[in-house]
């Protein structure tokens, strides 16, 4: 098969000799159907034994490689070399962020996993469905969202690249939520909805919605659609978070009023937090800044309603 | 130092539920395993796990389907224990919570699988094994059981034939430890990587069963070494049994469906050692296509059926072969997947040294025998993984901690210090790829006295230079290259063992073939096999196989 040189720029630590991180420079020769972790292979065994990184499978499932590539987290072992040389000229190789790093590319991944565990990992079986000696009943329609969930294999690159850990470490992550709606999915748990209690403290509503864990994850498990879910589940809950309170005065200032209104949004939401802003608000009425909490509906406000109307409806079937 | 009554070392499907059961029966349980337990191997299994479920079916057709398919070398009150105990391990999976595909009327579906009168099979799309391993971590965290993730168990402490302990790396320090526990449980899978074309994980290495070797226990019947029919031209990396049990066609380049000539009546789903020793034939006899493989054809299924059923196989197919089942055939051949042989260990994963207990692919109940059915490992783990569980547990309740000698712990140390130390010498990944190449070529599919001979020589030699090995890499903390060169030194004794056993065992049966030896040899070649480690090498001796009530018959499907 055809080969050609390629430049991979690695980045390189050792606890034991180095004070920080440096990159180091490797010419592999590649073909077309090699991956990124035959490449780090090749490397390890050709030119320097000391390349640490963590690899098991190398087929896609054991979650084992993945690191950033070309500033991305992905498994090397389904990341084309070619593809990447093509694209940015040189495989940068980097280990996964959001962690601290131990070596080369190995991340610390005691975080996450303590992450994974903060709410229940497991289903709660609601004995009361069938008897010890039989299957629960239940249609693959049934299991199709736990199931898409499930596929998750913790690899750690939505978490590595998830921008709002970055910002907040009581943000549990991607791979976290997707794991309780796994199970809140899943008709066998007895705990089911009653799992979103106590997710705002997890950071529910402190995603941003960049969509870098769907992109990112290599078994397609969409953790943010998983977290919008949950949002979902946790409106009409007795005290809606802060969180929710905003995307449901959002909803009902468009529906209302056929627009958004800045004025009722923020008094919704904050409710008596508000006074914490009071200075603020004073100046900006001053200023003739502050819209009215009143506004008028727009003109054609009867078009806005029969799109919720329809919405509704195809919800409902 | 780390003291627990019970340490498993391995986190597969075997090793957990060993430690969810030991933990459950209340003893201070702990595993150890070189990944993290969603890591490990057991994930990768896709096709299915055996249960006879259906008012069709019973444990008796199961049995028989099993010893039938090991060629009759299987103790058949193993496999009577393993197929009467299949529908509750299965039903305690579901409960569990595990995502098993579904009939119409929503019960467990079943599908058609290699060796078997009946689809027996349960499977969750192709991913079983991911599903199962996921579940059975969330029951360890749920029975609260401690994971030592990231330790490299090197060596097993064993002072009067009684298991004491293990020494292992603290693979994030490099520290080389000692473990002291009243039991041990092996459950850490098979030596796929003793073969360079293999279906396995990178870290499928052998360790737990040459770990045994070396503690003095006899190896059992390593020369049987299971070659999966269907594993992707190039990478190697599994293509499903399911392909076939869902309705897949093998072809030749003649576009025959050549299966009819040697299994004119289960066709496809033949037992693995068949359908391999087919499709190498066709290859041999130049009907092969170049390279060296043959078609998988899947389009009779139909885009639907292939999306529901087999998602991870088209996905595979598309990423490393570049070939979309949907609209082409998939390039396959047969490659390295499972060791049949393994520790010794009975019913309850007892083996012959106090304190030292077997689960999982690295034991040998026999329930496999010569060739093991598809669909019946991960039910082996299961099943006898909560044996072992309960038994060590038990055993642990009965006795003391006793005096812990540190010699091990110190040899270990040496060992490993002068590994690290050496300046020169042969690369372990050198070695470690003469010697898969060795297997594959010489003790493969194929056997023959002659080339079994050439490969002992062989791997004499990358013996002699294994003892000259060198890390080239001085570091302590995370060393994966001196894990890496353990793990090659493992693969080296027990490339010897299978060598040994197939060169003795001049008859074929089940996996082992033997050009020079093509029948099947009852008279004299009944009995399992044993290795023994001595200063010469391997010695060898046998013992009998458990006979209940399937009286070896011929062998044709």
């Amino acid at each position: 098969m055809e080969t050609k040189e390629a430049v991979f720029r690695v980045l390189r630590f050792n606890p034991e000799r180095d004070e920080k991180p440096s990159y180091q420079t490797f010419h592999v020769k590649i073909d077309k159907r090699m991956t990124v972790l035959d490449a780090l292979e090749d490397i390890k065994h050709d030119q320097d034994a000391s390349l640490t990184f963590r690899r098991s499978c190398r087929s896609g499932i054991c979650g084992s490689c993945a690191m950033k590539i070309n500033r991305l987290a992905k498994l090397a072992c389904k990341t084309r070399a070619t593809t990447e040389v093509d694209k940015h000229g040189q495989v940068l190789v980097e280990p996964m962020e959001n962690m601290p790093l131990i070596r080369d590319l190995v991340a610390d991944m005691a975080e996450f996993w303590r992450e994974t565990e903060r709410a229940i990992p497991w289903l709660v079986w609601d004995e009361s469905l069938t008897s010890s000696l039989k299957e629960n009943l239940l249609t693959n329609e049934q299991q199709q969202a736990s199931g898409k969930l499930a596929d998750c294999i913790m690899c750690g690159a939505c978490f590595s690249d998830c921008i709002s850990r970055v910002f907040d470490k009581n943000f549990t992550g991607p791979a976290s939520l997707a794991k309780i709606h796994r199970f809140v999915a899943d008709p066998r748990d007895k705990q089911g909805a009653k799992r979103v209690h106590g997710l705002v403290e997890m950071g529910l509503w402190s995603c941003t919605h960049c969509y870098f864990c769907w992109s990112q994850c290599p078994r397609d498990v969409r953790p943010v659609a998983a977290i919008s879910e949950l949002r979902t589940l946790s409106f009409g809950s007795l005290d809606p978070s802060q969180g929710a309170r905003h995307v449901e005065a959002f909803m009902d200032s468009v529906k209302s009023k056929g627009m958004l209104n800045e004025a009722s949004l923020y008094l919704k939401t904050m409710r008596w937090n508000m006074f914490r802003d009071f200075d603020l608000i004073l100046k900006m009425a001053a200023k003739g800044k502050a819209p009215s909490p009143f506004p008028q509906a727009i003109p054609k406000i009867d078009e806005v309603r029969s799109l919720f109307r329809l919405i509704k409806e195809m919800k409902e079937k | 130092m780390i003291k627990h009554d019970v340490a498993v070392v391995g986190a597969g499907l075997a090793g957990l539920r060993a430690a969810i059961e030991a933990k459950e029966k209340g003893a201070d349980v702990a595993v150890l395993s070189k990944l993290h337990p969603v890591r490990s191997h057991s994930d990768q299994a896709q096709g299915g796990i055996n249960a006879p479920l259906s008012e069709d079916d019973n444990w008796e057709k199961h049995a028989f389907d099993t010893i039938k398919g090991s060629d009759y070398l299987a103790d058949q009150d193993a496999v009577e224990l393993m197929c009467k105990d299949a529908p509750r391990a299965i039903i305690e999976l579901e409960h569990w919570g595990a995502l098993f595909s579904r009939t119409e009327a929503g019960r467990l579906a079943q599908r058609p699988f290699g060796g078997a009168g009946f689809p027996r099979t349960c499977f969750a799309a192709d991913k079983t094994g991911h599903v199962l391993q996921t579940t059975i971590y969330e029951q360890t965290r749920k029975n609260d059981v401690q994971i030592y993730e990231e330790w490299f168990a090197t060596s097993l402490v064993v002072e009067d034939n009684v298991c004491k302990g293990l020494t292992a790396i603290e693979i994030t320090t490099g520290e080389v430890q000692a473990v002291q526990a009243k039991a041990v449980i092996l459950a850490t899978g098979g030596a796929g990587q003793v073969y360079s074309k293999t279906t396995n994980s990178l870290t499928t290495t052998g360790d737990g069963i040459a770990m045994a070797y070396n503690a003095g226990l006899p190896i059992e019947d390593m020369e049987f070494v299971q070659f999966h029919p269907t594993s992707l031209y190039g990478s190697n990396i599994l293509i499903s049994e399911g392909a076939r049990g869902e309705g897949g066609y093998l072809i030749n380049t003649l576009g025959e469906r050549f299966m009819k000539k040697y299994a004119p009546d289960k066709m496809e789903l033949a037992p693995r050692d068949i359908v391999s020793r087919s499709i190498e034939t066709e290859i041999r006899e130049g009907r092969g296509f170049e390279g060296g493989f043959v078609h998988l054809d899947l389009r009779n299924l139909g885009e639907a059926k292939i999306n529901e059923r087999l998602p991870t196989i088209r996905e595979l197919a598309i990423y490393f072969a570049g070939v979309d089942p949907v609209k082409e055939p998939i390039p396959i051949q047969p490659a390295q997947h499972y060791t049949m042989g393994g520790i010794p260990a009975d019913l309850d994963g007892v083996t012959s040294i106090r304190g030292l207990y077997g689960a999982g692919e690295c034991a040998c109940v026999s329930v496999h025998g010569a060739n093991r059915l598809g669909g019946n490992s991960l039910l082996d783990t299961v099943v006898f993984g909560k044996r072992a569980g309960a038994k060590a547990a038990e055993y642990a309740k009965e006795v003391s901690f006793v005096s812990f000698s540190e010699v091990t712990l110190r040899e270990e140390q040496k060992r490993i210090e002068t590994l690290l130390n050496r300046k020169d010498g042969v690369k372990a990944s050198e070695i470690k790829k003469a010697l898969g190449n060795t297997m594959i070529d010489k003790v493969g599919i194929f056997r023959h006295r002659r080339e079994l001979e050439t490969a002992k020589r062989n791997v004499a030699t990358l013996q002699r230079q294994f003892q000259n090995v060198c890390v080239l890499d001085s570091s302590r903390k995370f060393n994966t290259s001196l894990i890496e060169t353990l793990e090659v030194g493992f693969a080296l004794d027990l490339a010897e063992v299978t060598i040994a056993g197939a060169l003795a065992r001049r008859e074929s049966r089940g996996a082992h073939y033997r050009i020079d030896y093509p029948k099947r040899d009852d008279a004299k070649w009944l009995k399992h096999t044993l290795a023994i480690r001595t200063a010469e090498g391997p010695r060898l001796s046998y013992k009998p196989v458990t006979i209940t009530r399937f009286p070896p018959e011929a062998r044709g499907y």
